[in-house]
This record gives C-alpha cells, structure tokens and sequence, in this order.
C-alpha cells in the first residue's frame, strides 16, 4: 500500500499526534535526556581532547625530552636537528629558590626556570610580553596574576653555589605571565630545594643562564593522529628505541669529553698542589732559620745579662770593701787631727810665753830709748853725720882744692865735726849705743822666737797639709764610692732591663715560634685537605658515572597524563549514566505505546478489517515513536553535544583554561545516538506492541477482557494488609497490574533520586575535601617557616611574642621523602614531630576515631597512600631514602587525609630513617583571634621568619576548585530532575487516560477533588516512594563509581554522602512528583463523569 | 406526600464553539419520597442529562432544581461532590467497579469515607453476594458485578438511587433480580429509586413514569399499580 503525504493515512497519523501530543512529547523528551546526556557527556572527551590538541599543536608541545645526567651539549642539539623529520632544541631547566621582591608576595619559594626555546613548548604570553633581555623573566600564570609585571624576582642565597652560578643574575624582572603547553595543569611538580614543593615555572633567556650545557633537549616530531590517540602513540613508540640509543651514544661522547677535560684539569690541580707544597716547604725552611737566629740573638743577650750580672756582683763587693777602707780612713783622719789639734796648741802656748818675755824686755829697752830720743841729741846727731857726709861728698866732687868753695866747705866740715865730738863726748851716745845692742839682742830674740814659731808653724802647716791630704784622699775616696754606687746602681737597672727584654724576646720568639708551627700544622692541613680534595677529585673523576639517558614523552608529563585522566572521568560516566536514560526511555516508549496501542485497538481492528495490512498498522506506530525519537535525538544530540562540553570545559576551566572548548560534531556518536534512541522507540515499540498488533481484527474490535484484579503478595501477610487503607490497597495493586509502567517508574524515579545522591554525594565528598581537611585535619590556623631550626631561646622569645595571639603551637620538622610501590615512587610529605601537642593542631582519625600519634619506630600514614599501597596498620612501608637505599618502617595507624600523601612519625623515627636529625623549622600554629591576616603580616615581619602561610588561603583556594565541579554537578541534577519528570508525567498521563473511567466513578461516587486526586497520584507517590528509596541505594553505589572514576592523585576525596544529600534527593524527587501531579490535577478535573456513563471500550 | 425531587423549569444547553445544543428544555416535575420512578426515552431524548443533573454530576443552565429543602441547582462543584457522596447511590449500565478492588472493597471504597454508613459486609450479603465479597470483579458474572455496584450505592444510605440502564449490559433474567433489588430498596427501605431506561417495560414497576422526548418531558404519570418484578414480563 503506498501511502502520501497527504493521504488520510498519514493525516490520521499527524492528528494521533496532535492529540496525544504529551505522550508524544514524554518520548521526545525522554530521548532528548537520553541522547543529550550521552552524547554530551561522551563528545565533552572528544572535545577535550581536540582542545589539547589543538593546544598542543599550536604551541609545539614537545613529543620527547632527552635528557642526559651528564647534560647535553649545542653539538647533541645539532645531531638531533639532523634526523629525519625531528626538530630539536637545547633546553636548561633548573629549580632556583626566589623571593618575590613585592610587597606581601611569596618569599623563598621555588620556581622551576627554564629556557626560552624557540621553536618548542613556545609560551602564550597572557599579560605583559616576552622576556627579551637576559634579565627578564616571564611567569607562571596559575600562580601569578598580571599585578606581578614589573616587579623583580631575587634568586636568595639559600640557592647552592652552582645554582646561583647557573644564573646570570641574581635579580630578574618579570615582564610577562603565560601558560606554557608543558604545564597543562596545577601540577607543578616536586623538588629537591626549598620546601620541597614548586610554586610555579619561570622561562628566562637561554643567555640568561650561565651554564655551559644543555639539561635537555626537546624534541618536535612530526607525528601523526591527535594527543592520546593510538596513532600518536604508536608513532611515538616506533620512535623511542633508536632515539634512546642516538641518546646514549651521544651522552657517551660527552662522557668521554668530560672525562678528558676533567682529568686535565685534575692534572693542573695536581701540579698546583705540588708547587704550594714546594713553596710550604721553602717557607717553612726560611720561617725555621729566622726563628733559629732569633733564639741565637736570644742566647748572646742572656749571656751576656748573666755576665753583667757577675761583674755588677764584683762591684759591689768592692764597693763594700772600699766602703769599708773609706770609713776606716776616716776615723784615722780623725784621730790625726784631733792629735793635730793637742800638738799645735801647746807649741802655740810656748811661743805665747817666749813673745810675753822678749815684748816685755822690749818694752823696757825701747822706754830707755824712747828717753833718749826724746832728747833730741840723737837728731842732731844724726843730722850733723848726714851733714859731714854731704860736706865730705861735696869737698870729693871738688876737683880745686884750693878754691874758695872747698875751703869754705872744710871749714863747715870741721865745725860739724867738732860739734859731733862734744856729743859724743857726754857719753849719751854710747849709753844708747848700749841700748840699741840690747834692742838688737831683743830683735834677735824676736827673729829667733820667730823662727821658732816659723818652725812651729811650718811643722803645724806640714801635720795640717798631711791631715787635708788625707782628708782629701778620703773625699775623693767617698766620691768614688758614691760614682761606683751610682753606676752599679745604673748597672743593675740596665740589666734588669736587659732582663725584661730578653724574657719579652724570649716570649716573642716562643710566640713567633708557635704561630709559625701554627701556620705549618695549618699550611699543612690545608695541602693535606688538598691533596685530600684532589684525591676526592681523582676518585670522583674515577667515578664519573656513565651518564644516564632518559627519554621523556607527554605520557610523562603529569599535565598531559591527568587530562587524559581528566577527560576520561566524563567519559567513564557517560558509560553509566546514561544507561539510565536509554533504559528509561525504552521503558517510556513501551509503555507509552503499550497503552496506545490498547486503547487503539477498536481502531486498529477496524483498520484492519478495512484491509489495511499489519506492515501499515504497525509502521504507524513505529511511526510515531521513531519520529518521536528522531526529534528528542536530534534535538539531544545537539543541545547535549553543544551546551554539555561547555558547561564541563566551564568547570575543568580552574585546572585547564587555555582556550575556549569548541564545538565538535561526532558523526560516529550522532549515528550511535540515533541507534540507540530509534532502538528504544521504534524497536521497543515494534517488540511490545508486535503481539497486539498481529491480532485477527474480530479479537481486535472485541473489547479486550479487563485485566482481572489480582492479589498482591502483600495481602497474604493479612496482619500489614489489614492495616492499609483500602485505597491504599488500590493503590498497590493498580501498581503491581502493569509490571512494565512499574519498572519504568521505579527505574526512572530510581535513577533521577540516584543522579542526585551521586551529584550531591560527589559535591558532599569534594566539599567535605575542605572543610574536613581544614577543619577537623589542618587544624591550624598558620604554617609559619623558619629560615632555621630556633634554639630554644628563640623559640621561647617568639612564643612570649605570640602569646596573646596564638592558643596553640608546635614546632615541626617537614620533608618529602618517595615511598616504594613496586617500581613506582610515590612522593610523600613527612612530618616530624615530638611535641604531643601537634595533635591539637593536627586531628588525625579514622572512621570517626582518633588515631594516636605513632610512637618511636612506627610512622602513621595518611589513607589514600594506604589505600594505593594496600597498607594496614602493622604492615611495613618501604621508604626510599636515596635512590640505592630503603628502609622499612611499621605503620602505626592510617589517619583520614584528603589533599597530599603524609607520613608522620617522632623526631627519633626521622632520624632512624634519613639519618639525619630533625631541622624544626616549622611551627604550625592556631589563633583564637579572627584577625587572622594583622597576625599572619605581624610575625611575617619577624626575624628568622621565611614565610607564613595561613591556612584560611589555601582554604579558599581550594574551595574555588571544588565549586567548579557544581556546574557538572548542577547539571546533573537538572537532568536527573528532568528524568524524573518525563517518567512520573508519562506515567500520570497514561495512568489518567487509561483510568478516565475509574476517575469519572469515583467523582460520581462522590470523591472530592482531592481524594480522586490521590487516588491517582498515591500510585506515583508510592512509586516515587519506591524509586526514591531504591534511587537512594543506587545513588550511593553510583557515587561510588563515579568517585572511582573521578579519582585523583594528589586529592582523595572522602567518599560519603551527607544524610542531607540523601534527604535533598529524596525530597526533590518528590518535588518532581508534586509538580507533576499539580500540573496534572487539572487533568484529572477535566475527567468528565460522563465518562462513567459511557459503554467500555 | 409533598415532592421529594423538584425540577423547575430546568434547561440545559451544551455549547461546542458557535454550535449550541439544548439537551434539556425547559423541564418540570416532580417526585415524591419512596417512590419508583422510571425516566423513558430513547437514546437522545435527554434522559441521561437529567439524570446528570439530578446525580449533582452536571450543573443545569437555566431553571430550579430541588431536592428536599436543598436547591441542588445552586449548588458549587465542592457542594455538588458532597451532595453526590451523602445524597446519592449511582447504579451505572456498565457497573463501573474498581477492577482492582474485590466486592468487598469496591463497597468499602464508599464507607470509608462516610461518616455513618451501613457496614459493606452486610450490604453486600443483603444483596446476596455474602459467599463473594472477596472476589474481584473479574471473576464476577455481569449480575453479581451490578449487585456489587448497587451495594456500593446502598452502602452510603443515600437519599436517591439513581439507576442509568441498570440491566442494558445483563441478560433478562439477572436484569430482572437486580430490578428485583431495586424495587425492595424503595419499598422496604423507602429510598427514591430513579431509573432511566430505554425499555419500556419498566414502567409496570414504576410508581411514577416520566417520559423525554428531545429534551422535554413529555408527561409525567403517577402509576399506583406498580407491580413487583415477579409480575413483569417483557
């Protein structure tokens, strides 16, 4: 039979629709939820992926990193460069500890700086612009905001030598933040520096560095297929083996070009130690024979201090001695005058009485005399003598004898002489001539007493010159000894001096002599230390390990693998999910067309025995389920395809954000989806109405026997039946006659209450993240980090600091050490501690218990590490603590921990394990206060204080990741409430029209409006009872499957529901339910109670 | 006897868009307490709409409708479902049972939610289904599922049985029984029994005959003779 368009076939068919549109459109819509969720969840993938890849692609991810423990050189690059169809370029990583010279920034964290490539792993530039001077710095933008420009970066001298040498500068300014394709995600990985976490990467010039090789080479093939595809991987593969092998070549010429360059320099080394040696030793001899003649001088001087000393001995002997004389010699002068003395008194006596003697003769003489003269005779005398002797003079000059003159003059001379002789005649002259003798014997007693006393005084001046001379003598002789004294004196002081001086020289030279030992033991020390260090030196040279090659591809770099993880999350719930719908709307379908084809059966039988064949009939109604179909598929397929990877991209846009997803058309997912949808419509419909439809018209036209009521299992407990109402009762057996409308609802309903446990359970797991982690875990308020382990005195000084602020505190010793699992390290924080306090800032528990802090020798272990290594309490874990050696540890308790893996142990345990001791460096701390940050920027400006983290930060920053899962979570629940209200309708529509009659009874009878509506609807309520409770199971079995998939490394969630989740499940379900039923009341008003009076179909 | 039912100038006019109809015109009479009172017609002539309106099923355009000293025309739809579940037991042609509720059940479906009513075992053993009050409908022959429906009717103590072809779905013999049934509640139980019919032998049971004709009754007689079912024959 041809059927047209136009035909009153196909215009019967249009008008089924149009009056049954809402059982058309629960088809439609239920395909709709159906195909939307599954091809909107399953396309989000592939969109993903094609955004990496395009990402990927337009920044030259790079397919290989080689790298060499040896480094590489610009000639390994160029080797590279020359094979076939590969790019490569030299790169320089290197973990370099900063601070971030801006107010309130970071301060010593570490920043992985890499190279500027050209051509490879190009960066997008977000804010500012590349970095184009060697002292420029473009940075991470995950971490960093556009606000960082222009400020600097300071390498801090926590840095080992080689690495602050590695860079040119010790300061760089940051002119730009970008993404680069290696970093796809958060993780920034781990290093060996700082506190041992990345903040974030850098990319400098390649001048910026100062290094003279290569960490790595990256690679950029030209492959085939997109990221993650069997293509590209197996592209890369083939690949792998001979560029290993060109590695390992290439990392032995390097090998043996260091190993010839360091032994030359060894050698050099070796001839400068020689040449210091030969110079200690010169020195050494020159330095000895100094000290040699000092001491000689030393000797010569004590020496002759000693005779001095001898010879000022003899000096005072003598000077005694001379003393002795001198004393001696003066009692003998003494003596001697006293005796002068006696002597010169009695001769002076006698002389006394002989002058008495002769002065008193003297006296009588010249008295005598004295008479005489008075007399004048003597005068005239005299006079006339000395006349005579002038005449007589004159009379011999007179040559005339006769002249007048002379006679005259005779005669003159005779007068004279006749006067003398009358004088002379008296005899006066002669008495005094008498007198005269006597006077000249007096004289010459005189001259005699005077010689006497002359003798006398000669003699006595003789005994007197004597004494003076000896008095002189004795002077001298006391002067002597007084200049010996002084000069023996002198002489004494000047050897006492001498003596200072030769003990100062002597300590001098012993001085001299120790500080010159000193230098030798020190000179000598250090040439041993050389030749220590240049044995070192020859060992390590010795032991220049054969560089080891590692090939890198994207599968490992933890951005790439994690979206791959990432995206395949979404994909691994559309597996399920949408399960549900399908199963859903084949269930509607069924039904739907079930009860059309029931309530058509009068029609079709009359079709039928007009001659209409069953391909027709049948075709009708595959017809209007399959348009149905195509409809919701289309328009699911393109409203899920389109909105559901933007909504998801919206929500992975915290983690991966690098450029807006686009719309992708699988055409392979839009045959599937229509496959699937016309499967559950068309085919569900052909199978379930099959039997119906192939019935002989004359069973048609009958009408078909009303299904007979039947007892339900529960009426056979009559002790629960009898208490259930009797319509109630109704209820349950309207609910048990249609198994399949039962299934429908139930599963629908079931599956819209599970959507929303797992939604909502997924957001109480990621949420619970937070606040348990931050709450009932890291209990402290601040993570305050020294720049080194506080003596005790300063820990004390800073907790009276804090006092008032701080309620609790403990200080810690943190590390990362890599736990062994099978071949796998799983990097893993360690935290020490011995304070029992670090319990009140640290909650550790297990299923609502607490777990007490592990004793010496155990370690307690966060549980998503126990969980992946399958550890229990008592098992062992094996820790790395460097890459040859391991130790086992006990583990003493697994504690609830949601972000990071964490091993905690005692201060002794740390020390047992790494061999080292605890460095407490950090001091976890709590506040009452809410001001939280005025204490956070106070201690910050402390001493000592490297940084402080205040938990509240990461808090928040870990909340804005979590809410961003509420989009996919949102819509999830949007979905699932969609679900349950194309179920819950479909099934109160058909449950309406099938039970029109029932209605019109009851109304006749008497129900009000609201006991006929409940005599509908608790049907549905008890249905959505059903579904609900059984939803609330499958809910948590959901949740646990999507929380399996959804798993991540570094976070665990904590897989539970919140009662509230269940409850919020439950009553949106109802909600659905109740709105249904509202929308549908009016329905059931319109049910005519003609209806009743009516004839059965 | 003063009347019981009153209908006063009663006119009902369906409107479907601009095509109007008028099921009843301008209809009068009058029934008295006790009474059996069978509305004749044929198919059209309205007696289905009076007795929809008289059940408190359908409201009336114009006009008086009175039930004792309740004027059920001015009735709202809440007063009319109250009237219809104390005042009225509906005898439907096509039994109208709740297929999912046993005999019993589709009695109790009424009691429960009355305040006095008589109890469903004994309503249902009185009208002689005491061996079957625990079957579904299904496993009842068409007569049994009437006489569940008129105990279901009964159950309430309503004031009017209202009957619409209550043996149009039975055979001769069990319509008669269940005429039967009809009959005694009137005499013996003084309930106004209403029924509308298109079988013209039933007048002979009727104490009043009410005959329709395109929407207007065409006469109204009061039948002192009524005689029991045994008598009739058709």
């Amino acid at each position: 039979m041809v059927m047209r368009g136009n035909s009153a076939w196909s215009k019967n068919n249009k008008r089924e629709i149009k009056h049954t549109w809402e059982r058309y459109i629960a088809i439609v819509a239920i395909i709709i939820l159906g195909v939307g969720f599954f091809s909107g969840l399953k396309v989000t993938k592939t969109a993903m992926v094609k955004n990496l890849d395009s990402y990927v692609n337009e920044y030259n991810m790079y397919d290989y990193r080689l790298l060499s423990t040896l480094g590489l050189t610009k000639a390994d690059v160029e080797y590279f460069n020359h094979q076939e169809d590969i790019k490569a370029e030299g790169a320089i990583t290197l973990d370099i500890i900063v601070d971030l010279d801006k107010e309130g920034e970071e301060k010593g964290i570490v920043l992985k700086a890499h190279s500027i490539t050209d051509s490879i792993n190009k960066l997008n530039i977000l804010h500012g612009r590349m970095a184009e001077g060697d002292n420029e710095i473009v940075l991470d933008s995950k971490v960093f905001t556009e606000d960082i420009i222009g400020s600097d970066i300071l390498i801090t001298t926590d840095n080992d030598e080689d690495t602050i040498d590695a860079f040119k500068y010790d300061k760089y300014t940051v002119v730009g933040i970008a993404d680069a394709p290696s970093y796809i995600n958060f993780d920034r990985g781990t290093t060996s520096i700082g506190n041992g976490s990345v903040y974030g990467f850098a990319y400098i010039t390649e001048d910026g560095f100062d290094l003279d090789y290569y960490t790595e080479i990256m690679l950029l093939m030209d492959t085939k297929g997109e990221v993650y595809s069997d293509e590209y991987e197996d592209h890369i593969a083939y690949k792998e083996e001979p560029l290993k092998e060109a590695l390992e070549v290439r990392a032995n010429l390097r090998y043996e070009d260091i190993l010839v360059e360091v032994n030359e320099t060894l050698a050099e080394a070796e001839k400068e130690y020689d040449e210091g040696y030969r110079e200690y030793l010169s020195e050494k001899a020159d330095a000895e024979a100094e000290l040699r003649d000092a001491w000689a001088k030393l000797e010569d001087a004590k020496e002759e201090i000693e005779e001095n000393e001898e010879k000022l001995k003899d000096g005072d002997i003598k000077l005694a001695d001379a003393e002795a004389e001198y004393q001696k010699g003066l009692r003998d002068y003494q003596e001697g005058l006293t005796e002068f003395e006696n002597q010169k008194a009695d001769a002076m006596a006698t002389l006394e009485a002989s002058q008495n003697e002769l002065n008193n003769k003297r006296e009588t003489v010249l008295f005598a005399m004295a008479q005489i003269e008075e007399s004048g005779v003597l005068t005239q005398y005299s006079q006339l003598k000395e006349t005579i002797s002038q005449l007589e003079y004159g009379l011999s000059q007179m040559s005339d004898e006769n002249s007048v003159e002379y006679l005259t003059m005779y005669e003159q001379l005779n007068a004279a002489k006749a006067a003398v002789k009358q004088i002379e005649d008296r005899g006066v002259i002669k008495e005094y001539g008498m007198l005269e003798s006597s006077l000249e014997q007096l004289d010459a007693g005189q001259i005699e007493l005077n010689k006497g006393k002359e003798e006398a005084a000669l003699k006595l001046a003789e005994a007197e010159k004597a004494l003076a001379d000896g008095k002189a003598k004795l002077d001298f002789a006391f002067k002597e000894i007084e200049k010996n004294k002084e000069e023996i004196k002198s002489g004494w002081e000047a050897l006492n001096e001498g003596k200072a001086e030769y003990e100062k020289g002597l300590i001098e030279y012993q001085d001299g002599k120790k500080e010159a030992e000193e230098a030798f033991a020190e000179a000598e020390e250090e040439l041993a230390k050389a030749r220590m260090e240049l044995d070192d030196a020859r060992k390590e040279v010795d032991d220049i390990a054969e560089p080891e090659v590692f090939i890198l591809n994207r599968n490992h770099n933890s951005g790439y693998i994690n979206f791959d993880n990432d995206s395949s999350i979404v994909d691994g719930i559309a597996e399920v999910l949408p399960i549900f719908f399908f199963l859903v709307a084949a269930l509607v379908c069924s039904t739907t067309m079930t009860r059309m084809v029931d309530e058509q059966r009068t029609q079709i039988g009359t079709l039928k025995a007009l001659g209409y064949g069953n391909g027709a009939i049948t075709r009708k109604y595959i017809f209007y389920s399959g348009s149905a179909a195509l409809i919701g598929c289309v328009g699911g397929f393109l409203l899920g395809t389109k909105f559901f990877p933007i909504a998801i991209w919206e929500a992975y846009g915290m983690l991966y954000d690098f450029s807006p997803i686009e719309y992708v058309f699988d055409i392979k997912l839009a045959i599937i989806s229509l496959i699937v949808s016309l499967l559950c419509s068309a085919g569900v419909t052909y199978v379930s109405c099959k039997s119906e439809l192939l019935q002989m018209p004359a069973a048609l036209i009958r009408p078909k026997a009303p299904k007979a009521g039947k007892r339900v299992l529960l009426e056979r407990l009559p002790f629960i039946w009898k208490r259930v109402s009797f319509l109630h009762k109704v209820s349950i057996r309207n609910i048990l006659r249609y198994k399949r409308r039962f299934f429908m609802t139930i599963t629908g309903i079931a599956g819209c209450t599970a959507l929303i446990v797992a939604a909502l359970g997924i957001r109480d797991s990621i949420k619970n993240v937070g606040n348990d982690q931050f709450e009932s875990i890291m209990k402290y308020d601040y993570d305050i980090l020294f720049t080194e382990e506080l003596d005790s005195e300063e820990r004390e000084s800073f907790i009276n600091t804090y006092n008032e602020e701080l309620s609790e505190w403990v200080f810690v010793a943190t590390d990362e050490v890599e736990i062994m699992d099978g071949d796998i390290l799983k990097k893993t924080s360690v935290i020490a501690t011995d304070d029992p306090n670090i319990t009140k800032v640290i909650g550790l528990h297990w299923n609502g218990e607490t777990v007490s802090y592990p004793t010496d020798g155990k370690v307690a272990i966060s549980n998503n590490l126990a969980d992946e290594l399958d550890l229990y309490k008592g098992d062992r874990v094996t820790i790395s603590v460097n890459p040859s050696e391991t130790v086992d540890v006990e583990v003493g308790g697994v504690f609830e921990n949601y972000m990071g893996n964490y091993l905690f142990m005692t201060g002794k345990t740390y020390s047992d394990i790494l061999g080292k001791a605890p460095a407490y460096k950090n001091l976890y701390a709590k506040t009452d206060s809410e001001d939280i940050y005025s204490i956070s920027a106070a201690m910050l400006k402390g001493d000592k204080i490297t940084n402080v983290s205040v938990t509240k930060d990461v808090r928040a920053m870990v909340d804005n990741m979590m809410s961003s899962l509420d989009t996919v979570i949102w819509l999830v629940i949007a979905c699932a409430g969609a679900l349950g209200f194309v179920v819950i309708y479909n099934l109160n529509n058909i449950n309406i029209t099938e039970r029109s009659r029932e209605i019109a009874t009851l109304k006749v009878i008497g129900f009000y409006q609201n006991e006929t509506g409940s005599y509908i609807f608790r049907e549905t309520i008890t249905l959505t009872f059903i579904g609900a409770l059984l939803g609330l199971g499958l809910g948590k079995l959901l949740h646990m499957f999507i929380m399996n998939e959804i798993k991540v490394e570094m976070v665990s969630f904590k897989e539970q529901i919140f009662g509230l989740s269940y409850l919020i499940a439950f009553l949106a379900t109802f909600l659905v339910t109740f709105i249904v039923n509202w929308m549908l009341r009016k329905k059931i008003d319109r049910v005519n109670m003609a209806e009743s009076l009516k004839s059965v179909e | 006897m003063s009347s019981f039912v009153k209908f006063e100038n009663v006119n009902k006019i369906y409107r479907t868009g601009d095509v109007s109809h008028a099921a009843l015109r301008d209809v009068s009479f009058e029934v008295e307490k006790g009474e059996v009172c069978v509305i004749l017609g044929q198919s059209g002539a309205g007696k289905t709409t009076l007795l929809n309106i008289l059940g408190g099923m359908d409201t009336l355009t114009t006009g008086k409708v009175t039930l004792g000293d309740k004027e059920i025309s001015s009735f709202n739809k809440r007063e009319l479902t109250t009237f219809r579940r104390e005042d009225i037991g509906f005898v439907f042609q096509f039994y109208n049972l709740i297929p999912n509720l046993t005999a019993l059940e589709n009695v109790e479906i009424v009691t429960q939610m009355l305040k006095e009513p008589l109890p469903a075992d004994k309503v249902l053993q009185s009208v002689g289904l005491g061996e079957r009050l625990n079957n579904f409908p299904a496993q009842l022959s068409g007569g049994e599922q009437q006489r569940v429906a008129i105990a279901r009717a009964l159950a309430k103590k309503p004031k009017i049985l209202l009957c619409d072809e209550p043996t149009g779905a039975l055979d001769y013999e069990t319509g008669r029984q269940i005429l039967m049934l009809l009959q005694e509640q009137s005499r013996r139980n003084g309930i106004l029994v209403v029924i509308v019919t298109h079988n013209s032998a039933l007048i002979q049971m009727a104490d009043r005959i009410i005959r329709m004709k395109s929407g207007t009754v065409t006469s109204v007689q009061k039948n002192d003779n009524a005689l029991p079912i045994e008598e009739i024959e058709w």
